[in-house]
């Protein structure tokens, strides 16, 4: 009679191990003791039958305290985490707010409340003010607001502050929530993970870890269970924290930090570096983006190959002025610090709708008026836009693309546009640059077929692969039923890039792919080898890109992509590039 | 009295710093200073941080700005430079 692994661990009296599951804060692994954060937490009871004249002068001594000390803690931050600074600079503003002193002098004043009362009164009146906004980001806001009080309330109390800032050994912290004062002097050499109960991605946890690249993970129900001292496991991919792991889950959990590491290190390198080929070549990498602003997490990149408009344009309920259109381009420009800026025409047709215009309903919305065809038709939509562009052109390096040309000639009447619009500024007495670049999307077959004298008319184009291969292949890339002829690595549409590309190189004239395509890093190797020597992408791809070009020479992407072309379909290619990737 | 209106321009609104900048500038004038969303919404204390952050401005809204007092033209102005620069963003 043998007993069960179960009775045997009950017998010795072994813990089960617990686990305990969150939402992914900042990803990573790590290993180590528990510290259990659990500050007090001030209550107070609104309290009334104080001494208005004391309660003032203790407000205002706390008040000049808290500032002092915010002072200080920015002073630290300047130059080390501007990122910190900048949090403790908005508790400075929140501080001296007019609005919110006044409400603490009423409530001390008029209802004889304690200075700690009023501070709790005026601030969680203020707290339940922005709750009621529908701003995203308004719950940063009102921990802000409410990590403020708390310092205002220490001060009066006199009660310490827990803090995260002297550990002798490498410790998890696990908290219900942490603000930017419990994290302010965290000990960063220490403090391996975070765990918290509350929280969810965009919370002050989340991206503080992420920022200082310790995994995290939140909303992680009832962790503060956990006892103090207890060796967890923490995987923040998985969004798990395992109690008092086994030998084995130790082990696999150490080479999972050894392995992320090295990719995080391998990643970063790639960050701020431009894109090289493994022979040294440089190749110009571009982001894609569809708004007035965009984050870039700092890392490198050439130009901006594709600024979609369309969002001027939809969820709006009238059209876009050439006052607004050209506020939000002067903007881009401005973002972008004197890199190329592609500012693409709007390119909208019956596949979507507009509140404030009708636009037609046809039964081939992709093969009907839409983007430039549909402008030519309504020349007040192209010009205004125009006009608004060249405007912003002063104020940076801008480029015009117009998308669905389907002929020379559509270029050509394109450029009567321009020329209109930059008379109607000259007699306005505008500013504008005078030698905007004006360019194409390559993406109706017709026009790729004429490469070869498109390439000497226009300033440069950028192909978009999407609708390019939607139809070369005649396949609706949103339609389930067809998916799988929607081939964008088949021979038939590497032929064609390769023949646009070709022409355009002859030319001397700049040529890019700003399409999905771009982004995806097995074709970016493919494109590269046909010749092409800028690609933009989403930014979050830029890295994959870069990783993926450093590690083969041009003349073996070379030989590459001409191997593909003389393949007979999209599976033996998908084939050919795997064998590729591995050898 | 004075006033006159805007749009916001910043992909994420009249969010922390943006409204900041907002309340550093306005008080440094001597004129009383409102903000206030032109979709029906109330005049706030342009001077007052949580006042703001409590209107929810995002891009695109239309917002007006109006201040009355001895420096009145040159905090309207100011302003409206200010938010129309996208805060440098």
């Amino acid at each position: 009679m043998g007993f069960t692994d179960r009775s045997r661990a009950e017998i010795s009296g072994v813990r089960q191990r617990m686990k305990y599951y969150g939402i992914s804060g900042a990803e990573g692994y790590a290993i180590a003791k528990a510290y259990r954060y659990a500050p007090v937490q001030i209550k107070i009871q609104i309290t009334t039958g104080g001494n208005p004249q004391e309660e003032m002068e203790r407000l205002h001594n706390a008040l000049k305290e808290a500032k002092q000390q915010l002072a200080s803690l920015i002073d630290g931050f300047s130059k080390t985490d501007a990122d910190k600074a900048k949090i403790f600079s908005a508790h400075q503003v929140f501080l001296e707010d007019e609005d919110l002193i006044e409400e603490a002098h009423n409530a001390i004043t008029g209802e004889s409340m304690t200075a700690e009362s009023a501070v709790e009164t005026a601030f969680e009146m203020f707290a339940k003010i922005l709750s009621k906004s529908g701003d995203e980001l308004i719950g940063e806001r009102i921990a802000d607001i409410r990590d403020v009080k708390n310092r205002l309330l220490r001060i009066l109390t006199g009660i310490t502050h827990q803090t995260l800032s002297d550990f002798t050994e490498d410790v998890i912290v696990i908290a219900s929530d942490l603000s930017p004062s419990d994290t302010a002097t965290l000990d960063r050499n220490h403090v391996k993970g975070l765990v918290t109960e509350l929280g969810g991605r965009t919370s002050h946890t989340a991206i503080l870890a992420r920022s200082y690249r310790i995994p995290a993970i939140v909303g992680c129900k009832d962790i503060m269970n956990v006892p103090d001292g207890a060796l967890i496991a923490l995987d923040a991919v998985q969004a798990v924290v395992t109690v008092e792991p086994d030998e084995n889950e130790i082990a696999d959990l150490k080479k999972a930090v050894i392995a992320f590491s090295a990719a995080q290190k391998s990643a970063r390198q790639f960050e701020t570096l431009p894109a090289k080929t493994l022979d040294n070549k440089r190749v110009q990498l571009g982001i894609n983006i569809g708004a007035a602003g965009w984050d870039d997490h700092g890392q490198q990149y050439d130009f901006i190959g594709l600024f979609r408009t369309e969002f001027l344009f939809m969820e709006r309920d009238h059209m876009p002025t050439e006052e607004e259109q050209f506020e939000v381009y002067r903007m881009v420009l401005r973002q972008a610090r004197g890199k190329t800026v592609t500012l693409r025409t709007m390119d909208i047709g019956g596949d979507k709708s507009l509140p404030y215009y009708e636009l037609p309903n046809e039964d081939n919305p992709f093969l009907g008026l839409r983007a430039l065809r549909l402008c030519f038709a309504q020349p007040e939509i192209l010009l205004t836009q125009l006009c608004a562009a060249l405007r912003a052109s002063a104020f940076g390096n801008l480029q015009i693309m117009f998308p669905m040309v389907t002929c020379i000639a559509d270029f050509k009447r394109a450029l009567t546009f321009v020329e209109t619009a930059k008379q109607e500024l000259r007699e306005r007495g505008e500013e504008f640059d005078g030698d905007v670049k004006l360019g194409i999307m390559i993406e109706v077959p017709a026009i790729a077929l004429m490469a070869d004298q498109i390439a000497k008319i226009v300033d440069f184009a950028s192909v978009g692969t999407n609708d390019l291969c939607q139809y070369v292949c005649a396949a609706d890339r949103l339609n389930a039923n067809v998916r799988d002829y929607y081939q964008n690595m088949s021979p038939a549409l590497l032929r064609l890039l390769a023949y646009i590309i070709d022409e355009f190189n002859k030319a001397g004239t700049p040529v890019s792919v700003c399409g999905e395509m771009g982004g995806d890093p097995l074709a970016a190797l493919v494109l590269s080898g046909l010749g092409l020597k800028k690609l933009s992408m989403n930014e979050a791809d830029l890295v994959s890109v870069k990783t993926i070009l450093s590690r083969y020479t041009l003349q073996q992407m070379r030989a590459l992509a001409n191997s593909l072309l003389r393949l007979e379909g999209q599976m033996e290619v998908c084939e050919a590039l795997k064998s590729f990737a591995v050898s | 009295m004075l006033a006159r209106q805007t749009i916001v321009v910043n992909k994420t609104g009249l969010h922390a710093r943006p409204a900041s900048d907002l309340v550093l500038r306005a008080k440094t004038f001597e004129s009383t200073i409102t903000i206030k969303r032109t979709d029906g919404g109330e005049p706030v204390n342009a001077k007052s941080l949580v006042r703001i952050l409590g209107e929810g401005m995002s891009m695109g809204t239309k917002v007006e700005i109006a201040a009355d007092g001895s420096d009145e033209k040159e905090a309207v102005d100011a302003l409206i430079a200010l938010m129309a620069s996208g805060f440098d963003e």
